[in-house]
């Protein structure tokens, strides 16, 4: 009788567990690709900030100063070598 | 008697390259020691923005009369007892654009209406407009200061000669021209044996050769190169003579000389010394057996008289005011003709009478032509003067206060140029007479409120003098599009309002073109210059072009700024705080000031026009909005805002500026919150569209992601609305209690939940809506322009 029992828990297990336990492997296999693609998101969210940092910056430029309305690039560079001069840096620092 | 009338007298001359060393800087130093001595100088004045004065008598210091040049110096002088003029001894140094000579007239004496009273060397430029005024600007320029100069009230000539020239070609009237002379200063005395030391350093190879002596220059009138022709004639007829030309020569004029000393057969015997001091000169002067000047103009000739005292006769072109100098038409040749120059020379140096009686007559002359009679003379003439004008005219009316606002207004700047501009409107109508300029970098003049006046920034400086301003304020935010305002800042100390206290991105944007390894070298040099000894290399390094990175680490660069300041202006206690934190540690700093913020009118609410705003989600309408106002961007954090909006279930709206990446990054975020229909960007608006969203808003938020001590013109905006606000900025934690609703977590839970929270209770809402309002109302900008004005004139209202 006890044999009995052992062998139809044992099928039973067979019969229910096992799906379970593929499923389980796939949820895993999955979570791990889920993992690998937020690493991936993580980066990009990275690289992202990077870009609206330098879009931040250029259009703070624009709006903040409006220099493309008021001097050229040659004007900016030459302010830029004269500022340079008024604190002291040596010739040829940039 | 009236008590005599003193000068503030002007030695720009002094601190003027190519002319401080050279006869008018002479001139006008040893002008100034006569008439300080005399007791006849109120006070001395240097130009703040050229360099240290060559030449500057001592006494001048030690008597406590030397001053910077600057309107509050004006007004004291004038406040005190006694009749003064403003003299300038030296009125034409102003003749290049765009050169440091060029400074522009001081305004603040024009305005003081002052008498004036100017030292006239010569008009030789009026003579040869063409050599001497090459440009239309030149001579704009030049005949603009002449124009100046015809109009003073009493002009100082230093010879007979320059006195005719000015009721000739300036038209003055003879009465108000006087002729004052020169000084020949006792230093050039007879040989005593004391510098034959210092003969033999410098020329050592002229001992035991005869020479002749002249003063030359770079310059054609100078009759130089017809001086060398001539010593090739007196070579010719055997004349064993050198010629020693001392002055500074330009390697061009050097060239010429020596090619017509080439010329003349004479090329081993011209020697130039170059720039030599007055001990040098009077060495030579006292070795030499003639000094010839062979000008063909001079507005005096001071070489022919320091020559005499020194005990060598000199001969000099009979033309000019070299005729006066020289004593006696023995001394006199034609300048025009080598021939006349040889004759001249070779009958004084053979006819040991004739060479006697010359420096005899130019002695006797150098005997009276002392400093003491020069400033008898002038001084005499400012009596006179002091006697002749009605006593009105030594009565000055006070002078304006001169404000000047470097900076952006719109439409350039946003935020700042919009609250520059706010500002301006509130100065002209301030309490002792303010007189409001914008400094700009717009090109054309920009819309300015009445009572304001426009000046480029190029202009300020050559055209228009920082030091007639008694304050100078700049504007500074955190972009390079701050440049010309910080180079101007640079040059002309005034006072910095910093918007934002951290800096780094007007560095990173400037070097932007850089590539790495340049931008990292120009970078490492400006953190040495901003933190010398302990430089933040580390984290610099790893910050790279982060701005965010940067200002976490704590890199304000503004230490450099703050060696040339009058003083700091900043939005709140933070700010200031988080100032002295950038610089140099246990120092001294310059002041720092905290202003009071500057709100727009307060406005009343009209919710029924809302709907033009055209909010997302008209569905839903009735869920309560909360507004993001301003230019988003990352340090803003949009999208803990959006996950905010998901938890409180409200609608969310951006209405400013958004770059396009960050709209995408607050859709993507909306979406994934699956509000999508409740979260609008809307971006930039007009006026009417700003106080739409104003009037629909149930709540205004505003974030920040770090602590900057900077203000937001969005919030203040939002309290004159009557807007609520809700918000993490630290400054506002600055107003009073109840003015806006203070968020203590960045956490998204918690902001949605104290969103919510607030929503839900309308009694707060009103009350935080009214205590804004109150707030606002006590804080407008012409509140904001009375305290700044206080601060930079040091007026006290």
């Amino acid at each position: 009788m006890r044999q009995r029992v052992r062998a139809f828990l044992v099928a039973l297990r067979r019969r229910f567990l096992a799906p379970v336990t593929v499923r389980l492997d796939t949820v895993d296999a999955r979570l791990d690709g889920i993992d690998r693609r937020l690493d991936r998101i993580e980066i990009r969210l990275a690289d992202i900030v990077m870009t609206v940092e330098a879009a931040g910056a250029r259009a703070s430029t624009a709006t903040e100063g409006g220099v493309a309305l008021s001097e050229s690039q040659v004007r900016i560079e030459r302010r830029i070598g004269e500022i340079e001069r008024l604190l002291g840096a040596p010739a040829g620092n940039r | 008697m009236s008590a005599p009338v003193r000068t503030a007298l002007d030695l720009q001359a002094l601190q003027v390259h190519g002319f401080a060393d050279r006869g008018i800087g002479r001139y006008v130093a040893a002008y100034a020691a006569a008439l300080a001595k005399a007791g006849r100088v109120g006070a001395a004045l240097l130009a703040p923005e050229l360099p240290p004065p060559s030449g500057l008598a001592d006494d001048l210091i030690v008597r406590d009369l030397v001053v910077w040049d600057c309107i509050a110096e004006t007004r004291r002088l004038l406040a005190e007892p006694g009749r003064i003029v403003y003299h300038v001894p030296a009125p034409f140094l102003h003749v290049g654009p765009r050169d440091p000579s060029g400074l522009a007239i001081t305004t603040h004496w024009a305005e003081s209406a002052a008498p004036r009273v100017v030292t006239l060397y010569d008009l030789i430029p009026l003579r040869a407009p063409r050599h001497y005024l090459p440009s239309p600007a030149h001579e704009e320029r030049y005949r603009g200061r002449a124009r100046w100069v015809a109009t003073a009230d009493l002009l100082l000539a230093i010879s007979e000669h320059t006195r005719q020239e000015a009721i000739e070609l300036l038209g003055c009237p003879a009465d108000r021209v006087v002729a004052v002379g020169a000084g020949v200063d006792p230093f050039f005395a007879p040989p005593d044996g004391t510098d034959d030391e210092l003969w033999r350093f410098h020329l050592g190879g002229l001992q035991g050769r005869p020479y002749v002596l002249t003063i030359g220059g770079s310059d054609e009138r100078k009759g130089t190169e017809r001086l060398v022709a001539a010593l090739g004639r007196l070579a010719a007829q055997g004349w064993d003579l050198s010629l020693v030309i001392v002055g500074d020569l330009t390697p061009d004029w050097r060239r010429r000389i020596g090619e017509a000393a080439q010329a003349s057969g004479v090329a081993g015997r011209v020697i130039l010394t170059g720039s030599v001091g007055d001990d040098l000169l009077r060495a030579c002067y006292r070795r030499a057996v003639v000094t010839v000047m062979p000008s063909l103009a001079e507005g005096s000739g001071l070489p022919v008289l320091e020559s005499a005292s020194c005990g060598t006769p000199a001969l000099a072109s009979a033309s000019t005011a070299l005729v006066e100098v020289s004593a006696t038409p023995l001394a006199g040749f034609d300048p025009t003709d080598a021939d006349s120059v040889a004759d001249a020379i070779s009958r004084l140096l053979s006819d040991d009478g004739r060479r006697a009686e010359v420096l005899a007559a130019q002695q006797a002359l150098a005997a009276c032509s002392t400093w003491e009679a020069v400033v008898e003379r002038a001084t005499a003439a400012l009596d006179q003067l002091g006697d002749t004008l009605p006593p009105g005219a030594w009565t000055s009316p006070p002078l304006a206060r001169q404000v000047a606002l470097v900076g952006p207004v719109p439409p350039l700047g946003g935020g700042i140029g919009a609250y520059n501009l706010r500002l301006l409107a509130g100065l002209p109508g301030l309490p002792g007479d303010v007189k409001a300029y914008a400094v700009t970098a717009n090109v054309g003049v920009p819309d300015l409120p009445a009572g304001v006046r426009h000046v480029g920034v190029s202009a300020f400086g050559p055209d228009i003098r920082p030091a007639s301003f008694d304050g100078i304020v700049y504007t500074l935010g955190n972009s390079a599009g701050h440049l010309a305002t910080i180079e101007l800042a640079l040059r002309y100390p005034g006072w910095l309002w910093l918007h934002e206290v951290r800096l780094p991105a007007i560095a990173t944007t400037a070097f932007e073109n850089l590539d790495d390894e340049a931008f990292e070298s120009a970078m490492s040099w400006l953190l040495a210059r901003a933190y010398p000894g302990r430089v933040p290399a580390g984290s610099a390094r790893r910050a790279g072009r982060s701005n965010l990175d940067l200002i976490r680490a704590g890199i304000g660069l503004v230490a450099p700024l703050a060696e040339r300041c009058r003083g700091f202006l900043v939005n709140s206690e933070l700010a200031r705080r988080m100032l002295l934190l950038d610089l140099a540690p246990l120092a001294h700093h310059p002041p720092v000031h905290v202003l009071p913020p500057g709100c727009p009118p307060v406005r009343e609410r009209h919710p029924a026009a809302a709907g033009a705003a055209g909010a997302a989600g008209a569905a839903q309408a009735t869920e309560p909005l909360v507004v993001a106002f301003g230019v988003v961007s990352m340090s803003k954090r949009p999208d803990l805002l959006v996950d905010a909006a998901a938890r409180a279930g409200c609608r969310l709206a951006f209405v400013g500026p958004c770059p396009p990446i960050l709209a995408q990054v607050i859709e993507d975020r909306a979406r994934a919150r699956r509000i999508e229909a409740s979260v609008q960007v809307v971006g930039t608006v007009d006026d009417h569209g700003w106080g739409c969203w104003m009037d629909q808003a149930t709540v205004a938020v505003q974030l920040r992601e770090s602590v900057g001590g900077e203000s937001s013109a969005a919030v203040l905006d939002a309290l004159a609305s009557g807007v609520p606000v809700v918000t993490n900025l630290a400054t506002a934690a600055e107003y009073p209690a109840g003015t806006v609703s203070l968020l203590t977590s960045s956490d998204p839970e918690d902001i949605g939940s104290h969103l919510r929270s607030l929503m839900e209770r309308p009694d707060d809402l009103r009350s935080l809506s009214e205590s804004g309002q109150a707030f606002a109302a006590d804080h407008q900008f012409d509140r904001l322009a009375r305290e700044l004005v206080a601060v930079v004139t040091n007026w006290v209202y």
